[in-house]
């Protein structure tokens, strides 16, 4: 699982805090009272906290409060991560601990995991990792960058890498990195020529190896952000040679021997484009899983185009739908779509295009929809990691001006002429609604909030209200006057 | 001129630490090396220095916009316009002065808003007369004292020995005359003169080393080479009562070639100089000359021996197999091992720190590929003896940079760019993570870590968190 910091200020949206593992719609990591403790922004920009009874606990005197990964957390009074900042550490009273004195300049995006987080030696300006219970280097701030990537951290110094656990454990070194959601890839290049001779597949849940592919001819690189790919080439004694490519999660071997077998030309996290060709020199192309399994039959002509994507912070395709395209034989094309993360074909609701059909992903798990002006479809539907691709029938003849969210595969909020609302997809009914001044978002997992807006010659005034969110009920939890938004952990 | 005003380095260090040694440290950190006073200059992150124990700990405040290391009892150190002696607890034991240059218990100063300086012994409180200019030589350690007179500059040489400028010697000072007026130093040789085309004048050339003068009249010509700012060497044409003009090319050892018609300078490497000497006698050879600032390294009629620097900091000439080097430190003459059936031809050559080069070899066998072999070879007391092969150091993937003193090696490690200590045989004594290493003497380091650096002592590690600038800067030392 690969988490990200993101700061939420936002007037009248309230962002969604993303959850990345498909368990987290029903996992109790609370990621909105970190550590007990919901981290808010008034109406004057500054940070503080309160707890779940929603009494301050923690001052608004804060130009930045980061949220609670152990006992204690980065703040600041004058700056923030992207402009730079002095930080110091506060506990969950909002005391000032002492602690190594460390900054932040904007040199690497903050990266934390539960009980620690990469943060700059003010003096050096190099990165290490710092225990938030014990305000204790767990790893030297030695390094150019460190960028923690679920319990693995990537420490860069110079164009050397090293592999560490968050508690400063070694894991390994390597000469370059590659990470998507759940694992890493660690290479090692040969020396003379230049070219990756090694890869170890490290899991980021616990930063165990769980692939050794060393002295090889070759090691190439294919990024699908969900199923990270690499191409081993080898050569026998007659110099006949193989390129086997494998997928991390997966036995399958797509693999050719001088050009003939299965080989990979591109991929899109899940879906995988094979060239297969024969001794006799013919060869085709088409689309599989990582598991091996065709998805449509051969026979596409050109590239497949992306009609369609969503990206991470690090700009980083994490979904996206390909449209491909087969001759219908008198000069025009059939088209047909596939999405990446599920390696299903989709089909469209009857009638509906990728423009009047506009596409929302429920980044919590694997499902994906499609609204049109006044109906919702399902396209691809996510239960324990099995996808399903069959266009269901959600809402029809719905009166909505738009959807901003749909989480958990249940939570969608929405607006219409009314207002602003949250819905139980499963029973259609609305849990939340506010009036058009305000927001009702959810908040994954286990949380709603709203906020209603006021406009005074004299400034802004909210009143916030956190709702706890329990198999489709909402029981109000406490309301606020002056909060303008949320400091949260979003984690992709 | 007292004889032999150079001390070797080493007893210089001696003495300082003797007058050291009487302070106690006032923690119980380190009180050896760079530490001897007990403290070291350290600059905090607003730029101002102050002094800090082993241990990080500042004992003297950091107000200072500049500040030495203690060089036995004092330092120097000052704010604004104001310069101040200072003992180890950080008391000002003499100033406010114009400025201070502190030789251990002398110093040179200038008064606040005064011209002209004095020599000031700090543990009397005496004043030596006011002079109008000085220069310090570190080499040969003296001070160059001026003072301007009626129709010249009064100049006089004082070596600096024990932290004391010795007295007024009178075989040093000398008086300058005419309209155009030199003095400078190259080497152990110091011209002082004046020249006027009309009327030729006098001029002196003084070897520091030997306390020997050598005076003409009648001279027409000094003629710093390659310039005034930076000779390395010397023409003086001088003509006598009949007229006749005479050469002498005078070189930083005190060697003299007389007879000659005309010199120039063909070529040069750092600190090595190659001159060509046409004689007067046309009969003669013209003769080459290559020499640092202590010596002539070689000299002889047939340039084609001499092989030219093409890469690094080197001329060599082989002979026999064996390879001698000429540079700023002196002559090597090393015999790389023969490898049967192979050629071993020198490839490059650089300076590595502290009388050291680095030397890389090219093993070509007669089938397959070209090797590399990378030797230091070091001059000792008794000149050049020491020598050791760090081929394996660049399958480490580090390049040595520097030699210290102690003969351990200051790495840059390719991959991360980062720099650190090893011995000789590659062990590691600095751990390879700091963006810079600077030797302090004996174990200790000043560690760079991005914009920070401590003090490393080999054994102990760093001696303090990273929470100053800079700590002991070479200036300071």
């Amino acid at each position: 699982m690969k988490k990200k910091i993101f700061i939420v200020i936002t007037a009248l949206v309230l962002v969604a805090a993303l959850c990345g593992v498909l368990a987290a719609c029903s996992n109790t990591d609370d990621e909105v009272f970190r550590g007990g403790v919901l981290i808010l922004t008034d109406t004057n920009g500054r940070f503080g906290a309160v707890n779940e009874k929603g009494e301050e606990i923690i001052p608004f005197s804060f130009s930045f409060i980061m949220p609670f990964v152990g006992d204690y957390t980065l703040a600041s009074y004058d700056g923030n991560f992207e402009d730079g900042m002095d930080a110091f550490f506060i506990d969950k009273e909002g005391n000032i601990a002492e602690g190594p004195s460390v900054t932040y300049t904007g040199k690497t995006d903050p990266s934390y995991t539960q009980g620690y987080i990469a943060v700059q030696d003010k003096y050096t300006g190099f990165m290490g990792i710092m225990d938030m219970n014990e305000l204790a280097w767990s790893l030297r701030p030695i390094y150019d960058s460190v960028e923690i990537n679920g319990n693995v951290a990537v420490a860069a110094m110079g164009s050397d890498y090293e592999i560490y656990k968050c508690d400063g454990a070694l894991i390994t070194s390597a000469d370059y990195v590659t990470a998507s959601r759940d694992y890493l890839l660690a290479y090692t290049l040969n020396e003379e020529e230049e070219y990756k001779d090694g890869v170890q597949i490290i899991s980021l849940a616990d930063g165990s190896v769980v692939a050794d592919v060393q002295n090889v001819d070759y090691v190439g690189t294919l990024n699908g952000y969900t199923s990270l790919g690499y191409t081993v080439e080898t050569a026998d004694s007659a110099g006949a040679v193989t390129r086997t490519t494998r997928f991390v999660g997966s036995d399958h071997e797509f693999k050719a021997t001088d050009g003939v077998g299965e080989s990979v030309t591109y991929v899109w996290n899940n879906t995988v484009y094979v060239t297969t060709a024969g001794s006799d020199g013919a060869s085709s192309s088409a689309p599989y899983d990582i598991y091996g399994t065709q998805i449509i039959p051969a026979g596409y002509e050109g590239e497949p185009q992306t009609v369609w994507t969503v990206s991470n912070m690090d700009n980083q395709t994490i979904r996206s739908v390909l449209r491909v395209g087969w001759s219908d034989g008198v000069g025009g094309y059939t088209y047909r779509y596939f999405d990446s993360l599920s390696a299903k074909e989709i089909s469209l609701p009857q009638g509906a295009t990728f423009d009047s059909c506009e596409l929302i992903d429920d980044d919590e798990n694997g499902n994906l929809y499609c609204y049109t002006s006044n109906a919702l479809y399902s396209l691809v539907t996510e239960s324990e990691g099995v996808y399903t691709a069959e266009v269901k029938e959600l809402l029809l003849d719905f009166n909505f001006i738009d959807i901003d969210s749909i989480s958990c595969g249940r939570y969608m909020t929405y607006t219409s002429m009314q207002g602003n609302h949250l819905m139980d997809l499963a029973t259609r009914e609305d849990l939340l609604t506010v009036g058009l001044s305000g927001g009702a978002e959810y908040i994954a997992p286990g949380y709603a909030m709203s906020m209603e807006l006021a406009e005074h010659s004299s400034g802004i005034s909210t009143v916030f209200t956190v709702y706890k969110l329990e198999d489709g009920s909402l029981s109000e939890m406490f309301t606020l006057n002056d909060i303008i938004g949320l400091g949260l952990l979003g984690i992709i | 001129m007292k004889k032999k005003i150079l001390l070797p380095a080493a007893v210089l260090l001696l003495l300082c630490i003797a007058l050291t040694g009487v302070l106690t440290a006032c923690n119980k950190g380190e009180n050896t090396g760079v530490f001897a006073s007990g403290v070291i200059p350290v600059q905090d992150e607003y730029g101002y220095w102050g002094y800090a124990d082993s241990n990080g700990e500042i004992v003297i405040p950091c107000e200072y916009n500049y500040a030495t290391a203690f060089n036995g009892e004092y330092a120097a150190a000052g704010r604004g316009s104001a310069s101040y002696v200072i003992d180890s607890s950080g008391k000002q034991v003499a100033g406010p002065f114009g400025s201070v240059v502190l030789f251990g218990n002398d110093a040179i100063v200038s008064d606040l808003g005064a011209d002209g300086y004095y020599i000031y012994t700090l543990s009397s409180g005496e004043r030596s007369e006011i002079f109008d200019r000085y220069e310090y030589l570190p080499e040969p350690e003296a001070v160059r004292i001026e003072t301007d007179a009626s129709g010249g500059i009064v100049a006089e040489y004082r070596s600096v020995e024990g932290g004391a400028v010795q007295p007024a010697d009178e075989n040093a000072s000398f008086f300058v005359q005419g309209s155009t007026q030199y003095i400078f130093e190259f080497g152990s040789m110091a011209v002082a003169g004046a020249t006027n085309y009309a009327e030729p004048g006098e001029c002196s050339v003084y070897n520091l080393e030997t306390s020997t003068v050598a005076n003409y009249a009648g001279v027409t010509d000094i003629t710093p080479m390659p310039s005034a700012d930076a000779a390395v060497c010397a023409a003086v044409t001088s003509s006598d009562a009949e007229g006749n003009t005479r050469v002498d090319f005078i070189l930083p050892d005190g060697t003299f070639i007389n007879g000659v018609y005309d010199v120039s300078l063909t070529d040069s490497v750092p600190g090595v100089t190659l001159a060509r000497v046409a004689y007067n006698d046309a009969e003669k050879a013209d003769g080459y000359f290559l020499f640092n600032d202590k010596a002539v390294l070689w000299q002889g009629e047939d340039i084609s021996a001499l092989n030219a620097p093409l890469l690094g900091s080197c001329y060599y000439t082989e002979e026999e197999g064996a390879f001698t080097f000429y540079t700023e430190y002196g002559a090597f003459t090393h015999t790389p091992e023969q490898i049967d059936g192979a050629t071993v031809s020198f490839s490059s050559c650089t300076l590595a720190g502290e009388g050291a080069i680095a030397v890389s070899y090219a093993v070509i066998p007669a089938e397959g590929d070209i090797s590399y072999r990378n030797v230091l070879l070091r001059l000792n007391e008794q000149g050049f003896a020491e020598v050791s092969d760090v081929s394996a150091f660049a399958e480490k993937k580090l390049s040595v940079v520097y030699v210290t003193e102690e003969w351990n090696l200051i790495v840059r490690n390719n991959l991360s760019g980062r720099y650190g200590v090893t011995d000789i045989s590659g062990d590691t004594v600095v751990d390879i993570v700091y963006t810079g290493v600077r030797p302090l003497g004996g174990d200790f380091y000043a560690v760079k870590m991005g914009n920070a650096e401590s003090v490393y002592k080999v054994g102990s590690g760093e001696l303090m968190p990273f929470i100053f600038t800079a700590v002991c800067p070479e200036e300071a030392l």
